[in-house]
């Protein structure tokens, strides 16, 4: 079988990565839960709105909802020439401050709000993001450490109903939880839709790049480039609105996918053993995990297809009688081989990191259809969004969406 | 806040004691592997002595009457034991390669277990009158040749379908062309069995691939 090429290192890198993420885990178990603040900075939200009349009053409502002392908090709108009703929902509030703009994108709608911001914390929230009433409790305590200058809590769907949003609520938990362990070796490459910043670093930064389509992965990477540590907040959540149709789904990874790729190829300097274990280590394992996925995809189709069509021709050969037969399936078919004995220790990694990951992230409610939809299809889908975004990167074409 | 000077650590000593454990587990996967390969080896073995020891017996039991043999045997133990013993046989081919060294050794005995199973069967069926198809099928395995490799396979695929519908009546014995023990080269030569696949039901000689409908229709007909 043309995968068998594929399948050895796969298992090697699997196990290996298994092991580091519960060797992790074990590690710093005590450290997996925030510690209680004990001051209250003035921290500023800054939220970028367009065309977000569906949502922003959710959002609004959650961090006026904060659990955090009033005046230490102050909220910045920033409407990026919505052409819904979203400004005039946003003035209804009183106690939040709006920035009406033309439409420019959202990093410049960001920066514009950063440069307005008087906290000495910066939170940057995506208009259809809600947090939870204790968020910037538990994130604003990993700024104890100097060090620290972003942090970031778990992301979860908001109110998942149907099973693509359940299949994202596994995967964001997951992401999560692995984030988590790899904030602890300073690898975390992550600062999505709601993260919390130091304010002296985000001005120093001079912001959002503009006109970068995953800015947010950008940024991760630039504090990377500069030594900045970026911590991460299990135990608290922000709800982001995720797509509910597929076709809504494929546009926004392949935004993703094609934007990673270009922060990655812009910061390649950062594959190197000065930025340690992030340079080493998990950089390296994002590419590598993507190419063994689109090797491994590529070859089991391959495969697949060949088996299919020799199964089509063999069933002709009996004029499509076909019988089953029971004896085939013996035990000695399943166990005698290499393959599946690393098959089997990988699975039971895989199983264990995620129960783990299940307990930490409350992800109980979700059924087991839901789980194996993620494993054998979503797992597959994902990986041919990166296919599919690795022909426009290679090919130098911005994908549309 | 920005600490440009910090120097960013690299654990080493983690990814040294992972590295070691993880070839470990490598390691003892292959030797579990090895160790489950073997066994089956020795499975078959075993299945092997099973059978010759139920052809022996068959064998001197019909020799002590002499003049009237017995009918008295049990057929499908037989033929169980010999299709289980051929199945193992095929996974192991599947596992551990076509061309491993010691699955050839394996598969030369139980051709010539399959051989003496058949010569057995065959007497007992024209001594007592049995009603089941004996066939012999000549197979190749080398891909050099693609055409015959596919009609081999394609061969092997139709009588094993037809085994599964007609378990009591039907049974074939398997042999490599390119099999170079006496034993297989003789009966090759008696039967003038020159290309494969080739099959000989019955004692009847068919040099040409035979499609699922003809194999059915010289069963039904009894030839």
């Amino acid at each position: 079988m043309l995968s068998d090429i594929i399948i050895y290192p796969a298992y090697y890198i699997g196990i290996f990565v298994g092991l580091f993420y519960l060797f992790m885990i074990i590690k710093n178990r005590k450290k997996l839960r925030s510690r209680p603040i004990k001051e209250f900075p003035f921290v500023s939200v800054v939220i970028p709105v367009y065309n977000k009349e569906s949502v922003i009053k959710h959002t609004v409502n959650s961090v006026l909802n904060l659990d955090y002392p009033k005046d230490k908090i102050e909220i910045i709108c920033i409407n990026d020439g919505s052409t819904d009703e979203s400004l005039r929902i946003l003035k209804e509030y009183k106690n939040i401050r709006i920035i009406d703009k033309k439409n420019e994108g959202k990093s410049i709608a960001l920066n514009q709000g950063i440069k307005f911001a008087k906290g000495k914390f910066i939170m940057c929230l995506d208009a259809d993001t809600i947090v939870q009433r204790d968020l910037l409790k538990k994130c604003l305590s990993y700024f104890n450490d100097k060090e620290v200058n972003i942090v970031i809590p778990t992301l979860k769907p908001y109110k998942p109903k149907n099973l693509l949003e359940k299949i994202q609520l596994v995967e964001y938990s997951i992401a999560s939880f692995t984030r988590k362990i790899t904030s602890f070796n300073s690898g975390l490459t992550a600062a999505p839709g709601c993260s919390i910043f130091r304010a002296e670093f985000l001005k120093k930064s001079k912001g959002f790049e503009q006109n970068n389509i995953t800015e947010d992965f950008e940024m991760a990477l630039r504090a990377q480039s500069k030594n900045v540590k970026i911590s991460m907040a299990l135990d608290t959540v922000a709800y982001t609105n995720v797509p509910k149709k597929f076709k809504d789904l494929y546009r926004q990874r392949i935004r993703w996918c094609y934007g990673n790729l270009y922060n990655l190829k812009k910061y390649k300097r950062l594959f190197n053993k000065k930025y340690g274990d992030l340079g080493v280590f998990f950089l390296p394992l994002i590419l590598i995990s993507i190419s063994l996925g689109i090797l491994g995809i590529t070859l089991a189709i391959i495969d697949i297809s060949t088996t299919l069509i020799q199964k089509i021709h063999f069933l002709s050969l009996i004029n499509f009688d076909y019988k089953i037969n029971l004896t085939s399936l013996s035990i000695i078919n399943f166990i005698i081989d290499l393959r599946i004995i690393l098959g089997l220790v990988a699975f039971s990694i895989a199983i264990t990191i995620f129960n783990i990951a299940k307990k930490y992230t409350n992800i109980k409610e979700v059924s087991l259809f839901t789980y194996l939809s993620y494993v054998f299809i979503y797992s597959m889908l994902l990986i041919g969004f990166w296919i599919i975004s690795a022909f426009y990167f290679i090919a130098g074409k911005q994908p549309k969406w | 806040m920005v600490n440009q000077k910090n120097k960013r650590k690299i654990s080493k000593s983690t990814y040294i004691a992972l590295f070691s454990y993880t070839t470990l587990i490598f390691i003892i996967g292959i030797f579990i592997g090895s160790w489950f390969s073997s066994n089956q080896l020795s499975k078959s073995r075993y299945e092997q002595e099973k059978i010759k020891v139920s052809l022996d017996g068959i064998n001197l039991k019909n020799e002590l009457i002499e003049k009237e043999k017995s009918c008295d045997f049990s057929k499908s133990k037989i033929w169980e034991d010999k299709v289980n013993l051929g199945r193992r046989v095929t996974i192991l081919e599947e596992r551990l390669g076509k061309d491993n060294p010691e699955l050839l050794i394996e598969k030369e005995t139980y051709q010539l277990v399959e051989l003496r199973t058949w010569l057995t069967l065959r007497d007992l069926k024209q001594t007592c009158n049995e009603n089941y198809t004996l066939v012999l099928f000549f197979y190749s395995n080398n891909k050099d040749d693609e055409l015959i490799y596919k009609e081999s396979q394609d061969q092997g695929f139709i009588l094993d379908e037809l085994y599964l519908r007609n378990k009591d009546t039907f049974i074939t014995f398997s042999f490599d062309i390119d099999n170079n023990n006496p034993a297989i080269t003789t009966l090759k030569d008696i039967f003038n069995i020159t290309k494969a696949p080739s099959l000989i039901i019955d004692s009847v000689v068919h040099d040409e691939f035979k499609s699922y409908s003809e194999l059915q229709s010289i069963i039904n007909n009894g030839q």
